[in-house]
């Protein structure tokens, strides 16, 4: 086995946790290379040397201010879930100032939301108006219908009548 | 004595005095970890507090298939590693005072050196490394038991030490050959 991969392993090694055939491979290679075998010893060493530091005590009190915390949580908002519960500590956290930022900015955010979704639904729906009328007015379609309004007697009038009665409609 | 499994089933139900029982029974535990990590008391102490709380607020939701000792961990490992993520740095105006109490002992002294020197080495490291770091040397978990509080694979857990301890090793030399 390479090197690194032997140095990767060390700390699963010392803890105990590879498998038989590869705590065996490790150790054949530690008894014969002196670079790994370093590392395992700074490997303890830096394991004894942070055991040396105790952390300070927890204070005395902390347990009764959890459960008071969860007590007032809980008769606050008693059906709450997880989520809305986090997001009610978070919002109380705030100061004065960044709620009503907050709120500004949903309200700005909502607006802008909303003129734009409308511009969009009135030129979606003038557009559908558009198209209907010119599926049913095939003459508009082709450009034609200024041709239809033409007073009676006019030449154009006179002009469709006999193409129509030419082509027997 | 309860089990804890048998004291969460009871704060599903809102009793708040199984509560205070896994929180006495946990403390220190979720203390030294968050303290470890962060470096700072305060802190330390505000993490500590909201894992419990989440645990609370979500215990009916709590599965025994783990126990509760790992889920705590999980807990506290996730919102450690979050809070270093989300901070950013402080600005003092005002320098801090000048300890001018009477000198220490030469031996003291030195242990307060080694001290400052192996918080500052863990600092340096990014979070995963950092908390791998805390909860394999200083809390004495097993490969295993850190890959199972971090929500990550043994051999992620197996890198972040191995990257954790070749960023160390330069910083703390001077104590590691004493």
């Amino acid at each position: 086995m390479r090197c690194k991969s032997i140095r990767t392993k060390l700390d699963m090694y010392c803890s105990g946790d590879t498998e038989p055939d590869l705590h065996t491979k490790i150790e054949n290679h530690l008894r014969t290379c002196e670079n790994c075998s370093q590392t395992l010893r700074h490997q303890k060493a830096i394991e004894a040397l942070f055991r040396q530091l105790p952390a300070p005590p927890v204070t005395a009190d902390f347990a009764k201010r959890v459960v008071a915390a969860a007590r007032r949580q809980a008769s606050l908002y008693p059906q709450a879930t997880e989520k809305t519960q986090y997001l009610v500590r978070l919002a109380s956290g705030l100061s004065v100032s960044m709620r009503v930022a907050a709120v500004v900015l949903l309200a700005a955010g909502m607006t802008i939301g909303f003129v734009m979704g409308r511009d969009t639904w009135w030129r979606t729906t003038t557009e559908t108006v558009g198209n209907a009328q010119i599926t049913q007015d095939s003459s508009a379609a082709y450009g034609l219908d200024c041709l239809t309004e033409g007073a009676n007697g006019s030449l154009v009038r006179t002009y469709l009548t006999l193409t129509f009665e030419q082509n027997g409609g | 004595m309860l089990t804890d499994n048998e004291l969460m089933d009871s704060v599903k139900r809102g009793d708040f005095d199984a509560f205070d029982q896994l929180v006495l029974r946990y403390q220190n535990s979720a203390w030294n970890i968050a303290y470890r990590f962060l470096g700072d008391a305060s802190e330390a102490e505000d993490v500590a507090q909201e894992a419990f709380l989440r645990i609370f607020a979500g215990a009916g939701r709590y599965q025994s298939t783990s126990g509760f000792q790992p889920y705590l961990y999980t807990v506290v490992t996730r919102l450690c590693i979050d809070h270093v993520r989300k901070k950013r740095p402080t600005y003092c105006k005002k320098l801090p005072a000048v300890n001018d109490s009477k000198p220490l002992a030469v031996e003291q002294e030195a242990k307060q050196e080694m001290e400052k020197a192996i918080r500052r080495a863990i600092d340096l490291l990014p979070p995963k490394q950092r908390m791998a770091v805390v909860l394999r040397y200083f809390e004495g978990f097993r490969s295993r038991q850190v890959a199972l509080a971090m929500g990550i694979s043994p051999k992620a857990v197996e890198r972040a030490l191995y990257r954790g301890r070749k960023k160390l090793e330069p910083i703390l030399k001077h104590w590691l050959e004493k």
